[in-house]
């Protein structure tokens, strides 16, 4: 049998490919502004264009929506960005509300240049004041006072009257008219005295039936006389209204005059004050105060008349400032749409146009609007009522019960506002795509797309600029200055962030936290600047700080809880590599995975898909290596193979397909008989040709099964052999480069299940030969003949079967 | 030693009726009352017109607001009476308050004239009348009085 070294020494990495190192790299800060909006935009080429042009379109549906991962410096590049434009554009006009005098349940919006409405709502102010101290100076005007005296006792003398002639003819017909507090009574009299019972009685009965007679007769034109009276009042009450309008009106038309002018130019705040001044005319009664008979709680407060003359502010830009840029960080249905408010009074909820408040949607009028996309579909009817403001490009402000038609309840409908603004949603990938194929409405609304990258490519100059970004953030963040080889490091941990050794990770979140923690422990030793070894320690601590299930499970391996072998050989059994992705940290560990195989119908058993733990790739890896098996073995003879594979020990679900390599090693293992080495882990996918496939996750891979061995003693046998094309992502801790550079431990990169049979059972694999036999004792000659042998034995075992049947 | 003599304190009285204007009268009464010692004393003059009438079975009360009338009843005419003294003394009181003026309240039937001979005994004693009262039974009764009249014109 060949020294298993001599097959794997050719498949061995060089340690130089393990990691791949950062020049120590000088970080200075850009000269000017352009250079530094650069480095913002580094890596986001695509990105920015793509938001300038969306933001710069004036047209309908040409919103923005940001797709990019957490942590991508989206909303700071989306913040910079629009409010570059927005600095473009003037500021956008001011919006009130103000009472709708012929209908209080629909506030009237009012619009205003920029920074004009808070002066409007000043000048009303003023005027209600004005109207307020005015009003009641008129009524004690001497001027007032004497026309009303005339016309109290014009209608006082008419009513006198009235009783004065019914008076005269009674006591000409020897009748009294008596005035009792609330009416009168007719009675007799005689020699000017009126008559009682005792006296009546004694006059003559012709007398009696007179008198009864003018007393009924009397009574009757009394009675008509007293019904004419109320007509007389509301006269005298109509006549008093005239003269108090046409005196309060004179006083209001003066003092809204000058306001009048002063907006001459806006039809819809001189319509308003005209309603104002016919309101204030008609309530004029309310600005007098006077001391009625009511009672106290039945009046009305004069205060709330006033009140109906505010102005309520609601949207205020500076003439001369940008366009509005606002981001909503909690766009819950009020904050963006708006809501009304109540105030409760004598156990009722109460509201007027006051208590309007508009939403990030009318604040952003005329600018532009930053949102959370997860946030708003977080929120309930937020998504549709953002939508439905957009189509109509108008805001209606109302509850959601209300608009959904819910509420029975009278509540205010305020004026829809006109919308123009730019909405920026930001969010990741998977939900712009969630959107794009299941919301139809979505693709008219947001236009433009803007793909932040979640990586950068690892060139001369872009290391140069990420060295250059870095020291920008620093700056921002104001931290210690970072030594040359901390830049190298960080820069070294953003290629690990990414996955790969030609990339750079674009997660500005995380360089921020690397930073800034490395700053803490230079600081933590008083140091003037921040060293690589501040780097260093920021991972370690915060790995230590994520590592606690990683080292319950190293824990379990060592202590045989969790069965792995790493010496020794097995046959049909193999360490695999397996990440657990836990958020904010992730780490490989091995698992063991173990295959059976025996006579059957040609069927491999993925026992995790059995019991529903294995996913849908997985599932499919499983079913790609039965097929690679049967298209490279005996492909002339059936399958006659019931094998059986399971991820030993896993109690979870199992994911991905990087595993099907070792599944298929496993299996090989199993059918030649020929043992793998446990001091060697394997990963990769692989397709029906046999072809080794890349994988993700390759450095925790390798980084999980290195510490298992190292805890127990790295002998130089110990290794990972990982698809080729994965070579480039490595990024190992310097640790096992040492170790490989001191031959304690190795990488073999694999391209096809050959080759990675030969480094796991050290035997040869064997090619085809010109007689289309694997070669004598090669491990794919021994599983060649035991299909061949399973076929045989199964079509033995059927002939059997059949002839007795047909016997019976 | 300075000794006090009733006879120089001077009583004014106010005859007043259910109709008479009070602040009017008040006026007239506090400008009189200003340098002078002495008590007021005011009269109110029951109208017995009402209690007459209302013995008469057919009188009927017709209202001032509206097309209804109601018997017009003994007990309905007490009520009146009552409610008319209840009202003016009150409105005197406050009217005396506002002065700081004490006063004593009187109420005179047409009939009780032994009462106002009662009241009214000294010749200063002053007896402040509104006009209205001249078509009153009782003024014959006031004029025969022993003391200074003076008859405010209320018939504007």
């Amino acid at each position: 049998m060949p020294d298993f070294r001599e097959h794997a020494s050719a498949l061995a990495v060089p340690a130089a490919q393990l990691r791949r190192g950062c020049e120590p790299l000088i970080s200075a800060a850009r000269a000017d502004q352009e250079k530094s909006n650069e480095l913002t935009y580094l890596g986001q080429q695509r990105a920015v264009e793509s938001l300038r042009f969306g933001i710069q379109m004036e047209r309908e549906g040409y919103n923005v929506f940001v797709l990019g991962p957490i942590g991508s410096n989206r909303h700071e590049l989306v913040q910079g960005l629009t409010m570059a434009r927005a600095s473009e554009k003037g500021a956008p006009d001011d919006w009130c509300y103000v009472n709708n005098f012929s209908n209080p349940e629909r506030p009237r919006a009012l619009r205003l240049p920029p920074g004009k409405a808070p002066e409007f709502r000043d000048k009303m102010h003023s005027l209600i004041e004005e109207i307020r101290l005015a009003i009641p100076a008129v009524f004690e005007d001497d001027d007032y006072r004497n026309q009303r005296k005339a016309l109290d006792a014009e209608t006082q003398k008419e009513v006198e009257e009235q009783l004065r002639r019914i008076e005269e003819q009674a006591k000409k017909e020897g009748i009294a008219v008596l005035q009792t507090p609330t009416g009168y009574v007719l009675a007799p009299l005689h020699n000017g005295k009126v008559l009682d019972d005792k006296e009546f009685e004694k006059l003559p009965s012709e007398k009696q039936k007179s008198i009864h007679a003018a007393i009924q007769r009397l009574s009757e034109e009394l009675e008509a006389r007293v019904e004419s009276l109320p007509r007389l009042r509301k006269r005298h009450h109509e006549r008093i209204r005239d003269l108090e309008r046409e005196v309060t009106s004179h006083t209001v038309s003066v003092l809204l005059e000058e306001l009048k002018a002063d907006y001459r130019e806006l039809p819809d705040v001189v319509s308003y004050l005209d309603d104002v001044e016919q309101d204030v005319v008609a309530n004029a009664k309310e600005f007098r105060q006077e001391d009625g008979a009511t009672l106290p709680f039945l009046r009305q407060d004069s205060s709330a008349v006033l009140a109906s003359y505010e102005v309520n502010l609601v949207v205020s830009n500076e003439f001369g400032k940008p366009a509005p840029v606002v981001y909503e960080p909690n766009p819950s249905y009020p904050n963006l749409i708006g809501k009304i408010e109540h105030r409760a009074e004598m156990g009722a909820l109460l509201t007027d146009f006051r208590m309007v408040r508009v939403g990030a949607l009318q604040q952003a009028n005329g600018g532009y609007l930053i949102l959370d996309i997860h946030r708003i579909l977080g929120r309930p009817f937020v998504w549709e009522a953002l939508k439905q403001a957009l189509f109509a490009r108008q805001v209606r402000i109302e509850s959601p019960a209300d608009a959904l038609g819910f509420v029975s309840t009278t509540t205010l409908k305020p004026e829809s506002i006109p919308l123009d603004v730019k909405v920026v949603l930001i969010g990741e990938r998977w939900l712009y795509y969630i959107l794009s194929n299941y919301d139809k409405e979505f693709s008219s609304l947001f236009k433009i797309a803007a793909d932040f990258d979640d990586v950068l490519e690892r060139s001369d100059e872009n290391v140069q600029a990420f060295a250059q970004l870095t020291h920008q953030r620093t700056e921002s963040c104001r931290l210690l200055p970072f030594e040359a080889a901390a830049v190298a490091r960080v820069i070294e941990q953003r290629v690990r962030g990414a996955e790969d050794s030609e990339r750079l990770s674009m997660d500005i979140s995380s360089l921020d936290d690397l930073l800034t923690q490395a700053d803490y422990w230079a600081r933590q030793r008083s140091a003037t600047s921040v060293s690589v070894d501040d780097v260093i320690r920021a991972i370690k601590r915060r790995d230590h700080r994520l590592s606690r299930v990683e080292e319950r499970v190293v824990d379990a391996i060592q202590r045989q809880t969790i069965l792995i072998d790493t010496s020794g050989s097995c046959v049909g059994q193999i360490n695999g590599l397996a990440v657990v992705d836990l958020g904010d940290y992730r780490f490989g560990h091995p698992v063991r995975i173990t295959a059976t195989t025996r006579i059957g119908t040609g069927d491999v058993v993925d026992i995790e898909r059995e019991v529903e733990l294995g996913g849908a790739i997985h599932s499919k890896g499983m079913l790609i290596l039965s097929a690679a098996l049967s298209a490279r073995y005996a492909p002339e003879i059936p399958l006659s193979l019931h094998g059986s594979v399971v991820f030993e020990q896993s109690y979870s679900g199992v994911e991905g397909d990087s595993a099907s390599v070792a599944e298929l090693c496993a299996l090989l293992s199993s059918l030649s008989n020929v043992p793998v080495l446990q001091s060697i882990a394997c990963t990769g996918s692989v397709n029906q040709l046999g072809r080794i496939q890349a994988v993700g996750g390759v450095n925790d891979k390798i980084e999980g099964f290195y510490e298992v061995c190292r805890q127990r003693g790295l002998d130089g046998s110990h290794g990972v052999v990982i698809p080729r094309d994965n070579v480039k992502h490595l990024m190992l801790a310097e640790e096992i480069v040492e170790s490989v550079e001191k031959r304690e431990f190795s990488i073999y990169a694999a391209q096809h299940i050959d080759e990675a049979i030969e480094i796991l059972t050290g035997a040869t694999a064997g090619d085809r030969g010109s007689d289309d036999q694997f070669p004598e004792g090669s491990v794919n000659r021994k599983v060649e003949d035991q299909l061949i042998h399973y076929a045989r034995k199964r079509k033995s075992f059927l002939e059997t079967t059949n002839g007795d049947k047909q016997h019976e | 030693m300075e000794t006090s003599n009733t006879n120089d304190l001077r009583r004014i009285l106010l005859a007043v009726t259910e109709t008479s204007p009070l602040t009017r009268l008040w006026s007239v009464v506090a400008e009189h009352f200003a340098d002078t010692r002495g008590e007021l004393i005011t009269i109110f003059i029951s109208d017995n017109r009402w209690r007459r009438a209302a013995s008469l079975p057919f009188t009927r009360e017709i209202s001032r607001i509206g097309r209804t009338n109601v018997k017009f009843t003994p007990t309905r005419a007490e009520q009146i009476d009552k409610d008319v003294v209840d009202r003016t003394r009150l409105q005197l009181q406050r009217l005396a308050e506002e002065a700081k003026l004490q006063f004593v309240f009187e109420v005179l039937r047409d009939h009780q004239t032994t009462q106002l001979h009662e009241l009214v005994s000294v010749e200063h004693d002053i007896l402040i009348i509104p006009s209205h009262l001249r078509d009153w039974p009782v003024y014959a009764e006031f004029t025969r009085l022993n003391c200074q009249i003076l008859l405010v014109d209320t018939e504007d």
